[in-house]
């Protein structure tokens, strides 16, 4: 369970401060798939960095599992995706998946016996030994989402992970993970200004608006679950997203 | 593109220097016949080539005792610049307090500092590796502390909430992204560690190419003085290729086409 309690973050010192947050609350209960959606610039993303811990609040608590822990504690708590796939161009693609559980002390053989057994899960069957730049961007992406979820940490934090996508690509891989995600299930809260991908995975949708970043709306997604690739398409998921459009689109508006 | 450009563009690459280094050379030669002038002012080729071959086993023993100093110099000096250059990177106070004086360092006259080495550590081998690391440790430092402070910001957050300690952190992501500007620094130091060695020589030794140069000038043997002139200048091309392969070999990942 996660709880975000009058969160508030300021960059910049005194006078030219610029205020990124101020006084946002959510919470993600155990098992829920939550959605962050805004502008570009309203600082969803300094959000998800706080709970990861990358960086510490100003103002308010983060609260997980009835505990209050540190910025530094709550850097392993969570299982952390970020927008670039990060797959370091040194490392075969095993190498950079099997990354996290090597550093955690997990001994190389059995790190890359672990991450080897999921690859064909994954659609990534086949390409153990090659270099990151020999494949596609939404197999990386795919590399990077195997990455952090072999870190086996429940809740986790996607920041806009289909984001540098082309629009095609982007489609199938929030089918994959919608399919995905009824297989490992967990907790997670995903960042985006796609209303598409919002609706397409979560269960509930918070609604930022522009600098300086505030909860302005709470949405139920009221889709059944396990959720199909083809969850976003029906009469009542449409019109979600265009009730979210409007309200991302309002929100701009009125900054 | 198919294979047959691609080889026309490698001939043009070796054939455009390679012409332009024989026209000289023969326009040297032409000079030097029809102008009679002496050769102990200007030798040409020809003359050069042959005393040069005269002379071949004298300069191979010179050239075993410099290259030794450029192994021993060049190495002790990618050490250091190494050590160095997590030193900086480590901590900022450090950073601020050697910089200036790295950046000095290069400043630093050597031909006229490299006499006072003789004096403070005898005509050994230790002055010319002091000298070979004056010339050449300023641009591995800057360039591996260059890499390592570009490191993205976004890869050591990823490797954060893997719970990386600093050593880590080091090891799978800083040293790895910061080999290509250690390399182009290098590439550079390779370049001026044989003149390194040449100065360390002149300022006081036995052997060596640069006590070589030295006496075929006193002798007027400037046939000689070319001669030598031109190995170094192998020398220092062979050793910078060397870095080159190195590079490919150690990084091939900078020359991959990232697709998008």
């Amino acid at each position: 369970m996660l709880h975000v309690e009058g969160v508030g973050k300021r960059f910049g010192s005194d006078e030219r401060a610029v205020v990124a947050l101020e006084d946002v609350s959510l919470s993600v209960a155990d098992g829920e798939f939550a959605a962050l959606v805004g502008p570009s610039g309203c600082g969803k993303t300094t959000l998800l960095n706080l709970i990861a811990g990358l960086e510490d609040v100003d103002e308010g608590r983060i609260v997980v599992d009835g505990e209050t822990p540190s910025a530094e504690d709550r850097l392993t708590r969570f299982g952390y995706m970020p927008q670039q796939d990060l797959l370091f161009p040194w490392r075969t693609v095993l190498e950079n998946v099997s990354l996290g559980l090597e550093v955690q002390g997990v001994p190389n053989r059995e790190a890359r016996s672990r991450a080897a057994e999921l690859f064909p899960q994954f659609g990534l069957g086949g390409f153990e030994d090659r270099r990151p730049h020999e494949l596609s961007g939404g197999m990386r992406q795919r590399a990077s989402f195997l990455r952090t979820y072999l870190l086996g940490r429940p809740f986790l934090l996607l920041d806009e992970p289909f984001g540098a996508l082309d629009a095609i690509t982007r489609g199938q891989l929030q089918a994959w993970l919608a399919e995905t995600w009824n297989r490992i299930g967990g907790s997670a809260l995903l960042v985006t200004h796609d209303p598409h991908e919002a609706v397409a995975l979560s269960d509930r949708i918070f609604v930022m608006s522009p600098r300086p970043g505030r909860i302005v709306n709470v949405l139920e997604v009221d889709l059944p679950r396990p959720r199909t690739a083809r969850a976003a398409e029906t009469e009542a998921a449409h019109r979600l997203i265009d009730a979210l459009r409007h309200e991302t689109e309002g929100a701009e508006a009125s900054s | 593109m198919s294979a047959r450009p691609l080889r026309r563009e490698l001939l043009v690459s070796v054939a455009a220097p390679v012409g332009l280094v024989l026209i000289v050379l023969v326009g040297w030669q032409v000079y030097v016949w029809l102008s009679d002038i002496r050769p102990q002012t200007l030798p040409g080729p020809i003359r050069i080539v042959r005393e040069g071959v005269e002379s071949a086993g004298a300069i191979w023993e010179h050239s075993l005792v410099t290259m030794s100093e450029v192994a021993a110099g060049f190495a002790i000096s990618i050490a250091c610049a190494i050590a160095l250059g997590l030193i900086i990177d480590l901590s900022s106070a450090l950073r601020r307090a050697l910089y200036p004086l790295i950046v000095a360092s290069q400043a630093v006259p050597i031909p006229v500092v490299a006499p006072l080495m003789i004096v403070w550590f005898g005509f050994g081998v230790t002055p010319k590796i002091i000298v070979i690391g004056l010339f050449t440790f300023v641009p591995i430092v800057l360039g591996f502390a260059a890499g390592l402070a570009a490191t993205e910001r976004s890869a050591t957050d990823l490797m954060r909430t893997f719970g990386a300690t600093r050593r880590q952190m080091y090891r799978y992501v800083k040293i790895p992204a910061a080999l290509p500007d250690f390399f182009t620094g290098l590439r550079i130091a390779a370049i001026y560690a044989v003149l390194g060695a040449i100065f360390g020589e002149l300022a006081g030794a036995t052997e060596g190419l640069g006590i070589f140069l030295e006496q075929s000038r006193l002798s007027f043997r400037t046939d000689l003085v070319f001669g030598a002139i031109f190995v170094v200048t192998i020398l220092s091309y062979a050793l910078f290729l060397a870095v080159v392969l190195l590079e490919r070999r150690i990084i091939p990942w900078r020359f991959h086409r990232r697709e998008p």
